[in-house]
């Protein structure tokens, strides 16, 4: 996958900062020969602050950052972000669905200064991307490894609805892909149970309540790490529980399992920058 | 019926616009579908916290009761995680619902008082305006000019965070 494919990748506001994200992403890509081009310019997608503050009209800045990748000559979008990809997905639905809107979103843009391009494509989590080519990661699993217990968490954003890309309620693509990895996937109910999000900012006590439920549903059925798919959903998965004082549970960025499993040395994967240090491996 | 708000300050006619305004948008017109199962407040993960929950917004709107609404909690405390809108068996999107409804207590000047979720929306959107970009560093700093009493229980993830080259 290059840019000469027509993809490209948006990284979202979190990206940089996540915990070892980007190091992973670099690492594992690389491996594999992607080549992640990231959108020229662009810009916050507004997530669920632009649709609270300006209801349908927040879409203005997710189209924004599809017209700029169509510009660039993007025939489809990648992040590694939920909020991310559910903005630019739920954007993408409600322009194709109201000309209206459309037209007016389109107008806008040109009166910002923004390009005269389509301001929607399609988006992929960079979890399909990394699933779509799940053969290739095929590497042995070395013997302290193999036995380690992975907990999938999707986040509520990842298989809702707007995405459908994966049951809503009982999602299977990022279980797939750690069992293929050669990890054993756990079995737990709160896979797509909310983290909070933004909240966490505010409201922490009751953010946290929801982590608790989440981490402790995990521990229940023996999972020795998480592995998940969104910046924000890492951070307040790991916060919460140095603040709650839980039995600590690491929670990884699905890019950095992959990485272990692919052989990547750990200090490639930023896995220094989490605050529950991954022990057992 | 007993209601939170009493001290009412919107007349009948102004709250009969904001219905009528509200009941011809997008999500407002779905509304008109709602069959009142709760479902919706059965799936909310923070419905325990809010004053009105979801099922009830819905059940008041349709009532006409506006202003009722636009000064609740509820609106605010959604955290827009669409548990309620993948369960629901009309498929109303709940979320965009909260959002209308945002977008209207600020206009109007009726949002819940001490609530903090618009200062967390405001500062999110003038950052992402003002930089292209958010930093949420930045975010959390402003955010914590507004409300410096949440700062304190704040500080240790921030060290730590620092000390990760989190931020």
């Amino acid at each position: 996958m290059t840019m000469s494919d027509g993809f490209y990748f948006y990284p979202g506001c979190s990206y940089e900062t996540a915990a070892g994200y980007k190091e992973s992403v670099d690492a594992v890509c690389s491996r594999l020969d992607i080549r992640l081009e990231e959108v020229p310019g662009w810009n916050c997608c507004g997530s669920t602050a632009g649709f609270s503050l300006q209801g349908d009209y927040g879409v203005y800045h997710p189209a924004l950052v599809m017209a700029r990748a169509s510009r660039a000559g993007a025939k489809e979008l990648v992040t590694g972000c939920n909020g991310c990809f559910n903005t630019l997905r739920k954007t993408r639905k409600l322009l194709l669905q109201d000309q209206d809107l459309y037209a007016r979103t389109r107008d806008k843009i040109l009166q910002e200064g923004g390009p005269d391009s389509a301001p929607q494509l399609p988006v992929r989590h960079l979890l399909q991307v990394l699933s779509s080519r799940g053969k290739m990661h095929k590497s042995p699993l070395s013997p302290d490894m193999s036995g380690l217990r992975v907990a999938a968490y999707y986040g509520c954003l990842f298989s809702r609805p707007w995405t459908d890309v994966d049951d809503p309620e009982h999602p299977q693509m990022l279980d797939r892909y750690i069992e293929g990895l050669g990890f054993t996937p756990v079995n737990y109910s709160l896979k797509t149970a909310c983290c909070g999000a933004a909240h966490a900012l505010a409201y922490r006590e009751q953010t946290e309540m929801l982590v608790e439920r989440i981490i402790r549903s995990m521990q229940d059925k023996q999972a020795d790490l998480a592995a998940v798919i969104c910046p924000l959903c890492q951070l307040n998965l790991e916060s919460a529980q140095l603040s709650l004082g839980l039995p600590r549970l690491p929670v990884l960025f699905f890019t950095q399992v992959a990485g272990l499993a692919l052989g990547v040395p750990k200090k490639e994967l930023g896995l220094d920058k989490l605050l529950i240090e991954p022990g057992k491996i | 019926m007993r209601f939170l708000h009493s001290h009412k300050t919107l007349e009948p006619e102004h709250q009969e616009t904001l219905s009528r305004s509200f009941f011809q948008g997008r999500a407002g017109k779905e509304v008109q579908h709602c069959i009142q199962c709760g479902t919706c407040s059965g799936s909310c993960p923070l419905a325990g916290e809010m004053d009105l929950g979801p099922r009830r917004v819905l059940d008041l709107l349709r009532d006409g009761f506006m202003e009722d609404v636009l000064r609740s909690r509820t609106i605010w405390l959604c955290v827009s995680c669409n548990a309620c809108l993948t369960r629901c068996p009309r498929g109303i999107p709940v979320p965009d619902v909260m959002y209308v409804l945002r977008v209207m207590a600020l206009e109007h000047g009726l949002a819940c008082r001490g609530y903090k979720m618009p200062d967390v929306y405001q500062g999110f959107l003038r950052q992402g305006e003002k930089r292209g970009r958010v930093s949420e560093s930045r975010l959390a700093a402003g955010y914590g000019l507004l409300h410096p009493s949440d700062m304190p229980g704040r500080l240790s993830l921030a060290l730590r965070l620092l000390r990760r080259r989190r931020i």
